[in-house]
């Protein structure tokens, strides 16, 4: 019980500090619009294939609506797509830990494609129109700087031997 | 909340009842905004304080250069407002006498009332709120009394309205975003017209208006009040563009605004018209019917 307290602690702040990164990275690239990464679902992704257990599914929902407020999109959207998407890569995380980053970043444009595919879908029947077919550009981006977030944040986990 | 369930069955169980949420909060917030209140407590506690922070750099930027301008400048500039402040205090007296005046003459105007009441003025926390629309986040909330739907104006026209509150902080959709329509009449002629953002931030534009009417650039276009959503006489711009195919249906107006939109320094918050909300709750399938939020 000894190493369980501070390992606790460890883990809630790398997802507390992670989660407010992601955030103002994503509120910084607002100006590029649809170009901008899915800063947010990159860092549960990374996160989810080095340590499946990290991320519970009641956390990945919270962490889903806060994104919904950040982005200002119905509430429960990107909370829906985040549960269904991690459950895929939490599925899959041993093969996933294998591929190289080129091919991981293949995957991360399959993910986000069906993220927005599914935010697509949602914002249509409700007919908010924050989304349309130019934020697929955003999962073209994010594979693109999926090497960059891979490599930080493995960097960040081995620096501070979070297991 | 971490590493609650080790076995697979429990995990399993987690996800599909959050699944069921998420679908819950969904459809509440979509058909009865009753979410609404969760929202503004997650926005007041997480979001706001990262957007602070995210606007932190600029306004370190902002008072670096402001604190390091040349102070022979400054002392310039103070001598000048010396003299115009002179100046100023002569017309000042001049003034008071003609405020006097004006007090009484307003006792005697009843309608005057509708100009005293409460403005508020607002800083900006965020240029750009949302990753799609011309969405500006603002310092004011709900506990200064700003509700949605109010007009938002500036010092030389109107910017736009209120789409949603916190308590601390709001959302304004500017009039030049592509989803927002206003409701305006040209001055000179009393001509009804639509003013709708186009794609580039600068420019608004009249759709739908027949070759033969009347509009020359320069025309000042106003607000009409029509729609009830924002206060009528309400400068919006200038035509700068006019195009007038007569093989055409429909000529192509370019209108800039009297607001420099890109860059917002202060925004007019009003309280002296309250907008009929219920106009859009009536005519939801109707989209075109003068202002829509879309939300």
């Amino acid at each position: 019980m000894k190493i369980m307290g501070p390992k606790i602690m460890n883990n809630f702040l790398v997802i507390f500090i992670g989660t407010i990164i992601s955030i103002l990275l994503t509120i910084t690239t607002f100006p590029l619009g649809n170009y901008s990464p899915d800063w947010i679902f990159l860092f549960i992704i990374y996160w989810l294939i080095a340590i499946p257990t990290l991320y519970s599914y009641p956390l990945i929902w919270f962490v889903g609506i806060l994104a919904d407020v950040t982005l200002g999109s119905i509430l429960g959207m990107n909370a829906l797509s985040f549960l269904i998407l991690s459950y895929l890569v939490k599925k899959n995380y041993k093969s996933l830990r294998y591929f190289t980053t080129v091919q991981q970043s293949l995957i991360i444009l399959i993910i986000i494609t069906i993220k927005i595919t599914i935010l697509i879908f949602i914002d249509d029947m409700a007919e908010t129109s924050i989304y349309d077919r130019s934020a697929y550009w955003s999962g073209l981006i994010s594979a693109l700087i999926w090497p960059i977030i891979f490599y930080g944040l493995r960097h960040i986990r081995r620096k501070y031997n979070i297991v | 909340m971490f590493n609650i369930n080790n076995n697979r069955s429990g995990e399993i169980y987690s996800l599909v009842i959050f699944i069921a949420i998420s679908i819950t909060v969904i459809f509440l917030d979509y058909k009865y905004k009753q979410v609404e209140y969760l929202r503004s407590v997650i926005n007041d506690v997480i979001v706001y304080p990262i957007f602070n922070l995210s606007s932190l750099p600029r306004t370190l930027i902002n008072n670096i250069i402001s604190e390091t301008k040349n102070i022979e400048l400054l002392e310039e500039e103070i001598s000048n407002l010396r003299q115009e402040n002179m100046k100023l205090k002569i017309q000042v007296q001049e003034l008071e006498g003609l405020k006097e005046e004006n007090k009484r003459l307003r006792k005697i105007k009843v309608q005057s009332e509708r100009t005293s009441k409460k403005q508020l003025i607002a800083k900006i926390i965020s240029d750009s709120a949302s990753p799609t629309k011309n969405i500006v986040a603002i310092d004011k909330g709900k506990n200064d009394g700003v509700f949605v739907g109010q007009n938002v104006i500036g010092i030389k026209g109107l910017i736009g309205q209120v789409i949603e509150t916190t308590f601390v902080s709001s959302k304004v959709i500017l009039i030049n975003d592509t989803s927002h329509n206003v409701p305006g009449e040209i001055n000179r002629t009393g001509e009804k017209v639509i003013v709708s953002g186009t794609k580039d931030k600068n420019k608004l534009e009249i759709d739908f208006l027949d070759v033969n009417t009347d509009i020359r650039v320069g025309d000042i276009v106003s607000t009409s009040g029509l729609g009830e959503r924002f206060k009528a006489k309400i400068p919006i711009g200038k035509v700068t563009f006019v195009e007038q195919d007569p093989e055409r249906e429909f000529s192509e107006i370019e209108i800039k605004s009297f607001e420099n939109l890109e860059n917002l320094t202060d925004l007019i918050l009003i309280w002296d018209y309250k907008p009929n909300m219920n106009i859009n709750k009536k005519s939801d399938n109707n989209e075109n019917n003068g202002s829509k939020d879309n939300e």
